[in-house]
């Protein structure tokens, strides 16, 4: 099967199994490597990309049902709450090992996107799919709450 | 145990270049921890104009840069931040100029000092172990650049501060580490340099001093993790694990397997069978499609059941007593909880996660670069073809960790 993909704005050809997972597109055929392999069945959100906005698993979402639609992974994270998101997990350390951050990342970006004065609950509901193994969730959670509030100041502009 | 002693560093530990890139220094091992190494012994120093090797921990750039070269792997530890912050806070480095490097796999000069000729990062050693070297490469780097100011305005070296990347007298003289980098590099490697006292740290120790230089490639999805690396003409493999510890093929049918486009090849390892192709769907599904027929009757007999059935009567019996404080027993329980946080790894590195479990050594953990180069080029993994040996070590990696073979 050939198609045409919509990845970070860029038009780009595929052509092979319809059934492929969108990971492993992205990761082998792109080189888009940022989008991490956890789990590989939805349960651990290291594959979060976007598509049309919505956080999606990308290890399960075959790249047949991808026409038409605009996927976002972490290196083409580029919108005013996403530039947020990402200082302010650099500014408070978040990370660790690292390798689930792009999945939480986009969650995170996905959420603030929706509602810009995400509570503690709406955090722990929209990132409650995104496990890191080094157990960063107390600043993951206060990195968007720092996030949000430079988003709602002029220093996020 | 680490030591305070002011370090006496060997002519032949160091390395030093003169070349554009600045300043080169570095050194393998301290007096302190030698009695654990295996034999760094004294001798004529390395020539003046040696090329630029990397077996050295800091590089000054006339940029005015520091690169510090960190021999340990970061898993998330923070290593990396931790072993650069040794070294700039000795150097008097300005942290904003500091790059890090991973050192290549080079057991003789990047080793685990506590662990003899072994680059491994394990025990939570590794700033134990570079506590001094790190420090002592920075102390010397510094005193080499404040000689070389002290020669360039004819004054005493004691009369010369640093602090952020600059030299300063009190004439007003002024310059930059960069700027003094090539200097530096052309003179004799001083002996004995001091150390810091620990009350003149100015990032060892300091709260929000040294953010992690980790961050930002982590968080843009750049960092480089072991599944990201790429070769030419890389293939994937994905093993066939036997359903039990122990269990060994009996035969295997791959008639199916090598139907799935992009399948390569079926072979039998050690393991298990392995799959092996032009990308992780096309293996995962030729997995799907093998026929293995396993003998078990070797395997361990041990299941989820029964493990869970043998904690639930541990569960029941006293705690062992871990401390008692003077008023009250305090009894705990010593479950450790690191096999649960391990999963992610365990299906990459699953035979030698079972191989650990029967109390075998394993062969391929992600914690030992050098391990692993040994390990690629082992006959068996060499016999079907360079590719699967390649593929089958590399997919045999954790995934959560950097690794640079």
């Amino acid at each position: 099967m050939s198609m045409t993909l919509n990845v970070n704005g860029t038009r780009r050809d595929f052509y092979g199994d319809p059934d492929t997972p969108l990971l492993w597109v992205i990761r082998e055929q792109l080189g888009l490597t940022g989008t991490k392999y956890g789990c590989g069945i939805a349960q651990c959100g290291a594959c979060t990309i976007h598509v049309d906005g919505v956080p999606l698993r990308s290890c399960s979402a075959p790249v047949a049902a991808m026409t038409g639609r605009a996927i976002t992974t972490i290196e083409g994270l580029a919108s005013r709450v996403a530039k947020a998101v990402q200082k302010a997990w650099v500014d408070l350390d978040v990370v660790q090992c690292g390798y689930c951050q792009s999945g939480q990342i986009m969650s995170a970006v996905a959420l603030l996107e929706k509602k810009p004065k995400a509570t503690d609950e709406d955090i722990d509901h929209a990132l409650a799919g995104n496990i890191c193994r080094c157990a960063t969730y107390q600043r993951i959670r206060a990195a968007i709450h720092l996030a949000a509030k430079r988003l709602a100041s002029k220093e996020g502009a | 145990m680490i030591c305070e002693q002011r370090p006496t560093l060997s002519r032949r530990d160091f390395l030093r270049s003169s070349g554009a890139a600045g300043l080169v220094l570095g050194f393998a091992c301290l007096p302190a921890c030698r009695a654990l190494t295996a034999s760094p012994v004294d001798g004529p120093a390395p020539p003046v104009h040696a090329p630029f090797t990397p077996n050295a921990f800091i590089r000054v750039a006339p940029d005015n840069t520091v690169t510090i070269v960190c021999k340990h792997l970061e898993m998330g530890q923070g290593n990396t931040t931790g072993l650069a912050t040794l070294a700039a806070d000795e150097l008097d480095a300005d942290w904003s100029l500091v790059r890090t490097e991973y050192a290549p796999s080079d057991p003789k000069v990047y080793n685990n000092v506590f662990y003899g000729e072994m680059q491994i990062t394990g025990g939570s050693t590794s700033i134990a172990n570079s506590f001094m070297q790190m420090r002592s490469a920075g102390a010397t780097a510094r005193a080499m650049l404040v000689a070389a100011a002290a020669n360039a305005w004819h004054v005493p070296a004691a009369e010369i501060n640093t602090a952020n990347s600059v030299l300063t007298h009190a004439s007003g003289r002024r310059a930059t580490y960069g700027e003094m980098a090539a200097a530096a590099g052309r003179l004799p490697v001083p002996k004995d340099v001091a150390l810091k006292q620990p009350q003149h740290f100015t990032l060892i120790g300091k709260q929000n001093a040294t953010p992690r230089v980790d961050s930002l490639s982590k968080c843009n999805g750049s960092a480089i993790y072991t599944i990201d690396v790429t070769l030419p003409g890389l293939l994937t493999a994905v093993i066939a694990f036997p359903p039990s510890f122990g269990a060994k093929v009996i035969s295997f049918d791959s008639a199916e397997a090598m139907r799935v486009p992009g399948v390569a090849d079926v072979v039998q390892v050690p393991e298990g069978v392995a799959v092996v192709g032009t990308g992780t769907w096309a293996v995962l599904k030729g997995r799907r499609a093998l026929k293995v027929a396993w003998d078990e009757s070797t395997g361990a007999s041990l299941n989820s059941d029964a493990v869970l059935a043998q904690y639930r009567a541990q569960a029941q019996q006293p705690g062992v007593p871990f401390a008692q404080p003077a008023d009250e027993r305090l009894d705990m329980g010593v479950f450790v909880a690191a096999v649960p946080g391990q999963v992610i790894n365990r299906r990459i590195g699953g035979a030698a996660e079972h191989r650990a479990a029967r109390g075998q050594p394993a062969r391929s953990r992600a914690q030992d670069p050098h391990h692993h180069r040994r390990t690629a080029g082992e006959p068996r993994y060499r016999r079907r073809s360079r590719q699967l040996a390649r593929a089958a070590v590399l997919h045999r990696q954790a995934r959560g960790r950097r690794l640079h073979v």
